[in-house]
């Protein structure tokens, strides 16, 4: 039975277990997100955020554990559930013979459509050229494609993996102000994401994966009080398991 | 050239596996063919019938070039030269393409060219390769049908080396036409697709060439000025095994002697990455259509169907334009008739031919059936899937549109090649009925669409397994009906090939209940599939 408190969760997972043959990458692991929040998610590479997201999707299926999406289940209910949200994944590929300007179309129409206006103003602001084939595109420009199909699409989640590992500076600064402003219009996001110092600026919450296990969730007030940065907490917390 | 050894040493070791499938694959095939079409028409008698039919035969003359006597060397030459040079030639042209343009479209010259390599290296190194591939595939070849001469009685050792030389120079010649294509474009799709065309409008200027010959004062068909223009044509030009020439042999040699360097020329006048040719800007807008999830299936399953549907009108066409001809081989060659009537089954003469040629264009839309399935695992396993199925598309929708798509391409091509086959027949001067030809082309459907079905089903339970498994069946059914008539395959493994149940039609009556239960097989596969599909996890990457 949901507690009360867990009213306003958008993404509730308990215990959530999958493994891929012996491999475990998800072992016993917990994240709640509260609607309206932006969540960071962070670990290293192979700790099971991907994983976890994809579980989220309906992608791949649980071993044990509870996973509710929106208070559904996202393996039976996925597509009820897709139109709640819309995602970038953390590996952007798409059809090499398509234009960027095509895919975000595609994208946009199989989410039940996008905002004209928004797209427009997305490409100004991502200074993206949607005549170009997508194969031709640098590594940001195509996490542009997917970023400006996903915040085109007025959903009240999205979910964001690594969305930022290639944009440079200016654009990791126009990505801020688009997360800011979902957050004002009552949006929640889950980000995933390396790049601590941005999840420090943007999240109000960060959970934190370790080998498929949950090790840490701080909102940003406990953060600062008990430690200096999000570096720094991120490194002791990866550092006092090693010991 | 600095680098040029380590970059050789890199391309045989990427290759290792794919080079020498592909000389093997051609030089064993072709020497497999040296007793097999000895068994079929090695008497004298019918080869004299094989050259009285293909001396002036038009669409022969289109398709397989001139036969030049009614000796072997003569059959094995119409039968060899022209299809086992397309091979050799898209060997050459993908191997250079691979290692130029490929290299800097995903980035990896751009690495390459920052270490001590000279700009020209990967070039110099990809041409080493291609030669001596080209040397090893001809001394095979030369080997073995030096090994399967009786004795000097086919062919002379001389003739031997003129033939391999052709192979190995055509081989040669396309490399070098590839490496000046390669410069052009930025993509490598995009070279691929100009070679493709380039090979393509050769082979069929060489068709048009003898197509239009005229016989000289000995009886020998001396093809049209325009056959000269392709390579194709200077190989042919050798008759390598009838009347042997060696000055042909000049043409490719000067080609490449030319073309190679004009190929540096260009290298040196360019960026890396970038194309002499400017790439071209797409749509800023996907089309009502494209944006829909039916009409991305389609985008993505076009090419194939388009493809298969060319191939299979063309065989269609070609088939119907024969028959007048074919009967009198028919006639005078016991062994062909065995060949046909192993497919065609029996009575009336020209339709147990087109029941058999249907059969031929049958085991080819299967194959469409099979490739255009694929795209199933191939955008699972490229990681599109994983975008479209984080939208509102459902799974089971996603498989049915593809599963749909290719099912209406195997209804298309079977009107169509139904239609052209009877069509060709008539304008070839036989009278039969279009009808008939359409609906026996339509009975195969539940035949063909079990391909179709199979790999759904495998697509759902053993995805990794699913493409190699539905080739090797299809692979065996057409080994099956294509030779199981003549050498006598034990009776339970045609048992296993959905053509033993149904007839040869429009030869035998259509019969109905096999093909119900075909039908129904077939549904249930496509039921497995579709259930166990919507169970499975998403194969993604890290």
């Amino acid at each position: 039975m949901p507690q009360n408190d867990n009213i306003n969760l958008v993404i509730e997972i308990n215990k959530l277990v999958k493994h891929f043959g012996a491999v475990k990458a998800l072992d016993g692991f917990n994240m709640g997100v509260q609607k309206g929040e932006i969540h960071g998610f962070l670990g290293p590479n192979g700790a099971g955020k991907s994983t976890t997201i994809r579980v989220l999707l309906g992608l791949l299926k649980k071993n044990s554990g509870d996973v509710t999406l929106f208070g559904q289940d996202p393996w039976k209910d996925a597509v009820k559930l897709h139109e709640k949200l819309a995602y970038v994944p953390g590996d952007v590929n798409f059809w090499p013979n398509l234009t960027g300007g095509e895919i975000i179309d595609l994208l946009g129409n199989l989410r039940g459509g996008l905002s004209e206006h928004r797209r427009k103003e997305l490409l100004a602001k991502f200074q993206l050229d949607p005549r170009k084939k997508f194969r031709t595109y640098s590594k940001g420009n195509r996490q542009k494609v997917a970023l400006v199909a996903a915040l085109a699409s007025d959903v009240p989640l999205y979910i964001l993996d690594e969305p930022t590992s290639g944009l440079d500076p200016l654009m990791g600064k126009v990505f801020q102000d688009e997360i800011f402003a979902l957050k004002k219009h009552g949006k929640t996001v889950l980000l995933s994401s390396h790049i601590l110092s941005e999840a420090e600026t943007l999240c109000d919450r960060v959970t934190i994966i370790k080998e498929g296990k949950t090790v840490a969730v701080y909102t940003l007030a406990e953060l600062k009080r008990e430690h200096e940065n999000l570096d720094q907490l991120f490194l002791s917390k990866y550092e006092e398991e090693e010991k | 050239m600095t680098g040029t050894w380590q970059l050789i040493k890199l391309i045989l070791r990427r290759d290792r596996v794919k080079l020498p499938i592909w000389i093997l694959g051609i030089s064993l095939f072709l020497l497999w063919m040296i007793p097999l079409l000895k068994n079929t028409y090695g008497t004298p008698e019918s080869l004299q019938t094989l050259y009285e039919t293909f001396k002036l035969n038009p669409a022969g003359l289109l398709l397989t070039g001139m036969m030049d006597a009614p000796t072997f060397g003569a059959l094995f030459t119409i039968e060899t030269v022209l299809w086992w040079g397309l091979a050799v030639v898209f060997m050459n042209t993908l191997l250079v393409v691979r290692h130029t343009r490929q290299n800097e479209e995903i980035g990896a010259q751009e690495l390459i060219m920052s270490a001590r390599v000279h700009r020209g290296a990967s070039s110099v190194a990809v041409m080493i390769v291609a030669f001596f591939a080209n040397l090893v595939l001809g001394a095979i070849i030369a080997v073995g049908m030096i090994a399967l001469s009786d004795g000097g009685a086919l062919w002379s050792n001389s003739q031997v080396l003129l033939y391999s030389s052709g192979m190995a120079l055509l081989g040669f010649t396309w490399a070098a036409i590839a490496l000046v294509v390669a410069q052009l474009v930025e993509s490598a799709r995009s070279a691929n697709g100009i070679l493709a065309g380039l090979i393509g409008v050769t082979f069929l200027l060489r068709g048009i060439g003898d197509f239009l010959g005229q016989a000289d004062a000995s009886g020998l068909v001396q093809p049209h000025w325009i056959s000269y223009l392709s390579p194709f044509g200077w190989i042919q030009a050798t008759r390598s095994l009838t009347y042997p020439e060696w000055w042909p042999l000049l043409i490719p040699i000067l080609c490449a002697v030319v073309l190679i360097p004009i190929a540096f020329v260009m290298l040196n006048h360019r960026d890396v990455g970038a194309g002499l040719l400017p790439s071209r800007r797409g749509r800023a807008r996907a089309s009502v259509f494209r944006r829909t999830a039916l009409g991305l299936t389609w985008y993505l399953q076009k090419n194939i169907f388009l493809g298969w549907l060319v191939g299979v009108l063309a065989m269609a066409a070609i088939c119907g334009a024969l028959v007048s001809q074919m009967s009198h081989v028919y006639d005078s060659s016991p062994q062909l008739a065995q060949v046909i009537s192993a497919m065609g089954g029996t009575g009336a003469q020209i339709p147990v031919f087109l029941s058999a040629m249907l059969m031929i264009i049958i085991l080819m839309t299967m194959a469409y059936a099979v490739q255009a399935s694929g795209k199933l695992r191939g955008e699972e396993s490229a990681g599109y899937l994983e975008n479209l199925l984080a939208t509102k598309l459902p799974r089971i929708g996603w498989l049915l549109r593809h599963f749909f798509v290719v099912l209406a391409g195997v209804l298309v091509m079977l009107i169509a090649a139904g239609f052209t086959l009877g069509l060709a027949t008539n304008l070839g001067g036989e009278s039969v009925k279009i009808s008939e030809y359409i609906l026996a082309a339509l009975s195969y459907f539940p035949v063909v669409a079990v391909f179709s079905a199979g790999y759904v089903c495998l697509f759902g339970l053993l995805p990794r397994a699913a493409g190699l498994v539905t080739w090797v069946y299809f692979g065996f059914v057409a080994f099956v009906s294509w030779i199981g008539g003549l050498v006598n395959l034990p009776q339970w493994l045609n048992n296993f090939s959905p053509l033993h149940y149904t007839a040869p039609v429009p030869a035998e009556a259509v019969k109905m209940l096999p093909l119900f239960i075909i039908a129904s097989i077939a549904l249930a596969l496509a039921i497995i599939g579709i259930v166990t599909w919507r169970q499975r996890n998403l194969s993604l990457s890290d």
